[in-house]
């Protein structure tokens, strides 16, 4: 009652010896062997246990649309769950285990739901469950967890690599088999550039599975001949283990390689999958067809099949489920499974035809029992004893230990759907049709209905010649080879075989039968979309490849509806599941977004500094000393830089050169304040607003020349400000004769700040810098260190007396160790973003931290910098009633009442007394630091009314720490109000 | 949404090249004062959600850094034009702008069925 | 004046020489290699001044203005056409300062001259894997019938902006802003270990 392996027949190389385990038991297999294959070889017919009722399973299919032989393949991070055992290529050191048992497959403990089944029917759980309420979550969901989901994930990293890459070409042919062999034979001739694509090791598709003859040899041998001379040509490109998995607008196909799931031990120089992106400009589709189930009691019993299935099993293989067999079909194609097992030596006892009349087909003494129907199967987690049918005798039983099913044919039309194109319903050839709407997607050979093997390849190289013809090549006609094959392929709809006794099942990978349709339809979900998920019916990671048009068909039937009127659920990408890691491809770990670096950033790393991820950059943080934490650091560098001197990186933000005639136009429309009259040598601070009045950037312009200007902006908005630059200019105004360019890496820049800073630079600039030749303000381009071209700018973010020096980035380190060497003398001493961040939020100074995008000029006390007297981005909406009220929040400082109490940007301010609420929320703090200066803590605030305020006492609330600090509002600057260091 | 762009300066790239800023069909007024307030807030706030066909300002970040205009239809993802922002006049697209009924051909689809009412017992 | 003090490269302590990789009997696919120093300064066409521009460039430097997507060379000095009006110049160079002064005198009053020799960092690529590799990055179509000698295209490769011109049949040249070339060279490397590379 075993499967087995016939001692001759089949591709597999016989010669080789695999050695894999299943559940921990040892086997072996041979080259050419798929997962399946091998374990039917060892007698291993019990592959799985089915989702719901934890039946014993066993394979239905050979290939891609296999819901029941699913396998966690590998071992720790490369662990794969619901692997179609059909689709795995046998490897050595294979390592599979079967899922959705306990404890064993032999003994699994789920099997009790079985009794309990007639509960679990359809839309059970909408029913159940419900109380007593609080059992909910602390029982049945837990419970349910636990039983949900098929396979499980091993939690550990995966250690190999995915990639990702993109192909070109003229036609893009998928599927191996007879119609792709030919249209890809045929659109090279014509001097197309092809893509074969097949989902399979090994090309070919049905002519390995079969026994039919192209040119007086045996099909797979042709297919062999074929397959050399395609690649022998080099505009053709065969891509196999690559199963083309979506369609997607302008003939643009996804596609996944596998190209180390066959082996234990991948190479770690190469993936393990690829995710492709192909551009074609036509694309054959030569996917084939599906064989449909018939629905009737038992059809899931170990050793039942599809009959190409068994055909497959037996040619390609050759191996089968077991040593007698039946068949039960409703086309004359199950008729071709009887012969080829027949000649294996497979006693097929019997053909049970649904149809009222055989087909005029020879079967050598095999006996066709007509108008009959297999009402159940005797067969369990052994394998199958043998049938029940049903003639219009009453039950009659035969005994066998496997059964073929037939009962159709679907071409695979995926493809050609999954953009939303729909099939259509033949009722002469029972299956639905791929649509024509797109002229790129051509299907061809049985994707197209065409069941004979002279077909496929006659149509195959027209279809080759007329996507060759739409990629706009010369065509050549291609010569067909001549096929001896079926002549027969008459069919009938049998949808479900109503007096079943046992369970008919619909959608095997759910556990759905056939019953639970008409109840969806009964209980008001009549719709295929509805009844799909009300049953869960093509739902599950096989997507209803071998159930839907068999759902569609009983549907239709307890509706009283025509088929076409039902229709298909929507197509949708990917045709079989595709890994995350595939999805990510090189983009993981450090490659998942691109990394920026300062060109200080090895000067400041030398110098120990701790960095930060601002947005891309790696920024320098801060420099600690002999075990500072950052807040010791951060304190020791800003009292040195405001008692001595510091220097800083600030190489990250946003710089760009301006020049042409209509520059200071460009630049005067582009900021709220004027920059009309801003005198050559002089750099100035701008607010640049969005079109909807709100502030969008701030930052610093220089003008060198009377047409040659140098713009930062900050650092995290640098990218959308040089963005809404070349809006303005090429969207807004085209007319002005302006140029800009970015020059962000051109230039290392470094701030100076601190009393002593224009000591420590007046050693290393070629210009004289006191306060009467550089004042606040100049910008200038000088040389540094004799002959580095340099531009320094007398600009204070410290409210120091500071500098900004740009230099070429490649001197960048050089020129800062120039600096910390100049220094020495006057205790130099760098200082990382805490620090500037302090010392900016202890002088008032705004960031993206106040600049929130709700936020105006007037908002952060810069209503002074909206010009009243030209345009400019965001002039006019800037003005408008809601921007411009005076209940507005607006920035204020806060402090504390107890200095040493720590509290965060994001607080919210209420009044004392008053209860947190939307209601009684006055705004939000939005910067904060520990000020060394003023030994205490402090913020920078959005507080509504807030300039009216200083001097109110507020409450601090911090709603996720639950922490509440009394403090009091004040001027946002802190520190030297009056501005004196930075001027003088 | 189309896979492919054609850049008029670069050729064909992937739509992930680009940046898209939104509505290209409106434009900027070209006074400012207190009574221009209501056409500057048609300007920055107002918007159809068009069904069909629509001209969107994209930003070719990835490539030449050049403002187009793209042409498409939000319902079939069709492109059908795209030029340079510079040389196109705003409030002009190069067809009638996109309508609320179905004139248009769409992919076949089984409309039939559809008509059926949801959830009523049969 | 020439800037002569010894210019840092963004790949400084990041290239390392060698064979890796995947060992194939063919050899390595591809060699990857460090263009440094090399001036890059990039040109913008001022209002109306592209045809004065392209005569000067004629004669000053006997180069022709490429049009979009294509590249000229002359005298050591290739220029790729990368935006309508904006042209990048490349230049390996032993002494780097001299080529944005040299285009500045002779254009500057047609044409925005920017030097960016230091913010740009330029990488060469070669071998039969060449294309191959960059086609894991760009959707752009590189094989040889449609990316020729003398094509350029501004792309990304994750992510990255990067002008990739065709310098030979299997030969590239890259160049991506500063700051983004170590993780672009630490990328680019592993996406041609599948066939083996070597670090000149």
């Amino acid at each position: 009652m075993t499967s087995f392996r016939f001692d001759t027949g089949g591709l597999i190389d016989r010669s080789s010896v695999i050695d894999f385990s299943f559940d921990g038991k040892k086997m072996q297999g041979h080259s050419g062997d798929t997962l399946a294959s091998a374990l039917l070889a060892n007698g291993q017919l019990l592959m799985g246990r089915s989702f719901k009722y934890h039946r014993p399973r066993s394979v239905i299919t050979a290939g891609a649309a296999e819901p029941n032989a699913l396998m966690e393949i590998g071992e720790g991070g490369r662990l794969e769950p619901n692997t179609r055992a059909t689709m795995q290529e046998l490897y050595d050191g294979l390592v599979a285990k079967s899922q959705n048992r306990w404890p064993t497959l032999e003994r699994d403990f789920g099997a009790i739901n079985s009794i309990a089944s007639s509960f679990f029917v359809a839309g059970f759980y909408y029913k159940t469950f419900m109380w007593p309420k609080r059992f909910w979550e602390a029982i049945y969901e837990p419970i349910i967890r636990r039983a949900a989901g098929l396979g499980h994930l091993s939690h550990e990293n995966d250690p190999d690599r995915y990639e990702k890459a993109y192909a070109h070409c003229d036609v893009l042919v998928v599927g191996s088999g007879p119609a792709g062999l030919m249209a890809a034979m045929a659109a090279a001739r014509s001097g197309a550039s092809v893509i074969m694509a097949d989902e399979h090791a090994t090309c070919g598709g049905s002519l390995l599975r079969e026994r039919e003859e192209i040119a007086s040899q045996p099909g797979h041998e042709w297919a062999a001949e074929t397959l050399a001379q395609l690649a022998g040509m080099d505009n053709v490109t065969i891509m196999a283990r690559t199963t083309v998995i979506g369609a997607y607008d302008q003939c643009v196909f996804g596609a996944l390689e596998r190209v180390q799931k066959h082996t234990a031990l991948p190479d770690h120089d190469v993936p393990v999958e690829k995710l492709w992106r192909i551009m074609a400009k036509a694309c054959v589709m030569a996917t084939g067809a599906e064989e449909r189930p018939i629905v009737f009691g038992g059809n899931d019993r170990p050793g039942v099949m599809t009959a190409s299935a068994m055909r497959a099993y037996a040619n390609q293989f050759g191996v089968a489920a077991g040593r007698t067999a039946c068949v039960f079909t409703s086309s004359d194609s199950g008729y071709r499974t009887a012969l080829d097992m027949r000649s294996c030596g497979v006693h097929v006892e019997a053909i049970i035809d649904a149809r009222a009349n055989a087909p005029d087909i020879e079967t050598h003494g095999v006996p066709v029992l007509t108008g009959a129907v297999v009402t159940n199967v005797d067969g369990g987690k052994h394998g199958m004893k043998g049938i029940e049918i049903d003639r219009g005798r009453g039950h009659e039983n035969i005994p066998c230990q496997s059964l073929a099913m037939s009962g159709g044919w679907s071409p695979v039309v995926h493809l050609a759907c999954q953009r939303g194109a729909r099939p259509s319903w033949d009722e002469d050839l029972h299956c639905f049709m791929p649509p024509q709407s797109d002229p790129a997607i051509i299907a061809s050979g049985s994707a197209n209905a065409i069941w004979s093997l002279t077909g496929c390849l006659t149509d195959g190289a027209r279809r080759g010649e007329q996507a060759a013809r739409q990629a706009g090549c010369r065509t050549m006609k291609t010569p067909v080879p001549k096929a001896r094959d079926e002549a027969s392929h008459g069919s009938e709809a049998v949808w479900w075989v109503k007096q079943s006794t046992g369970k008919p099942f619909v959608d095997y990978q759910n556990d759905v039968t056939a019953r639970d349709l008409p109840l969806a339809a009964r209980e008001g979900y009549d719709h295929i979309e509805l009844a799909k998920r009300y049953t869960t019916s093509g739902m599950a990671t096989d997507q209803g490849k071998l159930g839907n048009v068999n759902a569609i068909g009983i549907l239709a039937d307890a509706t009283g509806k025509g088929i076409e009127e039902i229709g298909t659920t929507t197509f949708r990408p990917f045709y079989t599941p595709v890994s995350f890691g595939a999805l990510g491809g090189q983009h993981v770990g450090e490659h998942f977004r691109p990394v920026r670096m300062s060109p200080l950033h090895n000067w400041a790393a030398d110098l120990g500094a701790e960095f930060v991820e601002t947005g891309l950059w790696y920024r320098s943080s801060w420099f600690p000393e002999k075990g500072d934490d950052w807040l010791a650091a951060m304190t020791r560098e800003v009292l040195n830089t405001r008692a001595n001197v510091g220097i800083c990186d600030v190489s990250t933000l946003g710089k760009i050169e301006i020049k042409g005639s209509d520059a200071t136009e460009f630049i005067n429309r582009l900021y709220s304040n004027a920059f009309a009259m801003l005198p050559v040598g002089k750099a100035r601070y701008g607010l640049m607003l969005r079109e909807d009045g709100f502030v969008g950037d701030d930052g610093t312009t220089s003008r060198l020349s009377e047409n040659h200007y140098f713009m930062t902006t900050t650092t995290g908005h640098a990218a959308e400000s040089m963005r809404d630059i070349e809006f303005a200019h090429q969207a807004l105004w085209p007319e002005l004769d302006v140029q800009y360019a970015s020059v962000s890496d051109q230039w290392a820049q470094m701030a100076i700040a601190g009393p002593r800073a224009r000591d420590v630079l007046a050693k290393i600039v070629d210009i004289d810098i006191s306060n009467e030749a550089f004042g606040f303000l100049a910008a200038r381009q000088i040389k540094v260190l004799g002959s580095i071209p340099a531009m320094l700018f007398r600009i204070s973010f410290s409210g120091e007396l500071a500098y900004e020096l740009a230099v070429p980035a490649g001197h960048g380190e050089a020129v800062a160790n120039a600096i910390m060497h100049a220094g020495e003398p006057f205790g130099i001493g760098p200082y990382g973003l805490e620090a500037l961040s302090a010392m900016r939020i202890e002088k008032g100074f705004v960031t993206h931290n106040e600049i929130n995008g709700r936020v105006t000029a007037g908002d952060v006390g810069l209503g002074k910098m909206l010009s009243k007297k030209k345009d400019y981005i965001g002039r006019m909406m800037s003005e408008r009633e809601g921007l411009v009220d005076a209940d507005r929040e607006q920035l204020v400082g806060v402090r504390p009442l107890n200095p040493d109490l720590r509290f965060r940007a994001g607080c919210h301010l209420v009044n004392p007394g008053d209860v947190a609420s939307l209601e009684t929320d006055q705004g939000y703090v939005s910067s904060v630091a520990f000020s060394p200066m003023l030994e205490s803590w402090v913020g920078l605030a959005m507080l509504k009314r807030g300039r009216e305020r200083h001097g109110d006492k507020i409450v601090l609330w911090d709603g996720l720490r639950e922490v509440q600090i009394e403090a009091e509002v004040c001027d946002p600057v802190f520190y030297d109000p009056a501005q004196e260091k930075a001027h003088g | 949404m189309a896979y492919l762009i054609n850049c008029p300066h670069c050729g064909q790239r992937t739509t992930d090249e680009f940046y898209i800023k939104g509505d290209a069909s409106k434009q900027r007024p070209g006074t400012i004062g207190d009574d221009t307030m209501n056409q500057w807030h048609d300007y920055v706030h107002i918007r159809d959600n068009v069904r069909g066909r629509t001209a969107e300002h994209w930003h070719h970040t990835g490539g030449c850094r050049q403002w187009l205009v793209v042409e498409r239809d939000t319902v079939s993802h069709e492109v059908y034009a795209v030029a340079p922002a510079s040389s196109r006049t705003p409030g002009k697209t190069s067809a009638t702008p996109a309508r609320k009924s179905a004139a248009r051909k769409t992919p076949a689809r089984n409309t039939t069925s559809r008509k059926t009412a949801r959830g009523e017992k049969k | 004046m020439a800037d002569t003090m010894t210019q840092v490269s963004a790949l400084d302590d990041v290239v390392v020489h060698g064979r890796f990789g995947r060992s194939l009997p063919e050899g390595p696919g591809v060699a990857l290699s460090l263009v440094h120093p090399c001036e890059v300064v990039s040109l913008i066409a001022a209002r109306g001044k592209a045809r004065a521009l392209a005569a000067a460039v004629k004669k000053d430097f006997g180069l022709g203005l490429p049009d979009m997507g294509a590249s000229t060379t002359a005298r050591g000095v290739s220029l790729h056409g990368t935006a309508p009006g904006q042209w990048l110049a490349v230049a390996p160079a032993a002494a780097a300062g001299t080529l944005a002064g040299r285009l500045d005198k002779k254009l500057g009053s047609m044409a925005m001259v920017t030097d960016q020799s230091h913010g740009r960092t330029v990488m060469h690529l070669k071998g039969p894997r060449a294309r191959d590799v960059l086609a894991k990055g760009t959707a752009v179509d590189l094989r040889p019938s449609s990316f020729t000698p003398g094509s350029c295209a501004s792309t990304q490769i994750g992510h990255v902006g990067v002008m990739i011109a065709c310098t030979g049949a299997d030969s590239f040249e890259l160049s991506v802003f500063r700051s983004f070339a170590e993780g672009f060279w630490l990328g680019l490397s592993e996406l041609a270990l599948e066939w083996g590379y070597e670090v000149r």
